[in-house]
């Protein structure tokens, strides 16, 4: 029989250092634990409770702590997260609450929340992986870390795009596509750019193949080409309000 | 030791013997001072400060001999490993079990 430590009491125990790797540690009670520098890698923490538990310094990679309930006191000062492990619907006390600036997030690129599920799993495990990433941009932008809560708000985007499509919803899917295209969501706006540059080229070029203006197949082939490329900015009306017609 | 030594050393102890990870067994000794914890917590009508049967960090916070001195917070605490635990987990595991976990 598996172990389980669901009714486990440990409030305020002492657990320094200690080795809990894979442990199943799921609905715990560890308010007001020591945990500083445990080894709590693939440990099951979902729905353990960690109001006021010293975490600093604990190992939580690939750990899950969804549903996990913390409070301003629980400290996670410099403990260690990566790509696996689970942060969905954590109950963090309050927006802001716990001191998250001294994990280092760049090992964060997901979440661990999304692994698993692919674009055939239900409805209610793609929307479980876009709120885990939402909740946690919340958390992240109320202390000031926009760079990662965009990071996290993008990649939610992008599986909740996954999520329309597995709600059978095309039109939202194919705009959201759309918006993926043009501007990643707002956080890749370079690709606007790009965008715009290749819809002028793609009218220049079908200006040129048509044969120009009358009397243009005397010029060379690149100032045809030129011309083009002038009368496809005069043609879009962005390009007008920068470069007025006559003027 | 040699690095050839070390490499064909296996990571986990042997199942009959004691370790400091989860899922290590831990003594017969420890197991019953684990025990007493548990026993003295459910003897107690007045835990005080404290806020479970291992939260052995506050116990300087209140007398614990029968001469009413204040313990010392460093020899009382109780230092737990991962074994120590997963003992307790094994203790605390409902004969119903049920699987909580999310999937």
């Amino acid at each position: 029989m598996p172990l389980s430590a669901r009714h486990l009491h440990l409030e305020g125990a002492y657990l320094g250092w200690a080795r809990l790797e894979g442990a199943d540690l799921s609905g715990v009670h560890l308010e007001d634990a020591y945990l500083g520098s445990a080894s709590l890698a693939q440990a099951n923490l979902s729905f353990a409770h960690l109001q006021g538990t010293y975490l600093g310094l604990a190992r939580l990679e690939g750990a899950d702590l969804r549903r996990a309930r913390l409070d301003s006191r629980t400290d996670l000062s410099e403990a260690t997260l990566n790509g696996k492990t689970r942060l969905g619907d954590i109950q963090w006390g309050g927006v802001g609450a716990i001191d998250l600036t001294t994990i280092k997030w760049e090992r964060v690129a997901i979440l661990g929340d999304e692994r698993g599920v692919s674009l055939r799993s239900p409805t209610s495990k793609q929307e479980e992986v876009v709120r885990a990433y939402r909740q946690m941009a919340t958390q992240l932008r109320a202390q000031g870390m926009n760079e990662v809560a965009d990071r996290f708000l993008y990649r939610s985007q992008k599986r909740q795009r996954r999520a329309l499509l597995r709600q059978g919803n095309v039109g939202a899917y194919l705009f959201s596509a759309l918006l993926a295209l043009l501007a990643g969501y707002g956080y890749r706006l370079g690709r606007i750019i790009v965008a715009y540059v290749l819809v002028v080229l793609v009218f220049a070029g079908g200006y040129l193949l048509s044969g120009g203006l009358p009397g243009s197949a005397d010029l060379s082939l690149q100032q045809q080409a030129l011309d083009a490329v002038q009368v496809s900015l005069n043609a879009d009306p962005w390009a007008r309000l920068l470069y007025p017609v006559g003027s | 030791m040699s690095e050839e030594q070390a490499a064909t050393e296996s990571p986990r102890p042997h199942p009959e013997s004691t370790g400091i990870h989860w899922g290590d067994s831990i003594s017969m000794e420890r197991q019953q001072e684990l025990q007493g914890y548990l026993d003295r917590w459910e003897a107690e009508s007045d835990h005080g400060e404290r806020k479970g049967p291992f939260d052995t960090q506050r116990m300087e916070e209140r007398p614990l001999t029968s001469q009413g001195v204040i313990k010392d917070r460093n020899t009382e605490r109780l230092n737990m490993t991962g074994a120590d635990v997963c003992w307790l987990a094994g203790l605390f595991a409902p004969s119903d079990y049920s699987t909580r976990t999310l999937s």
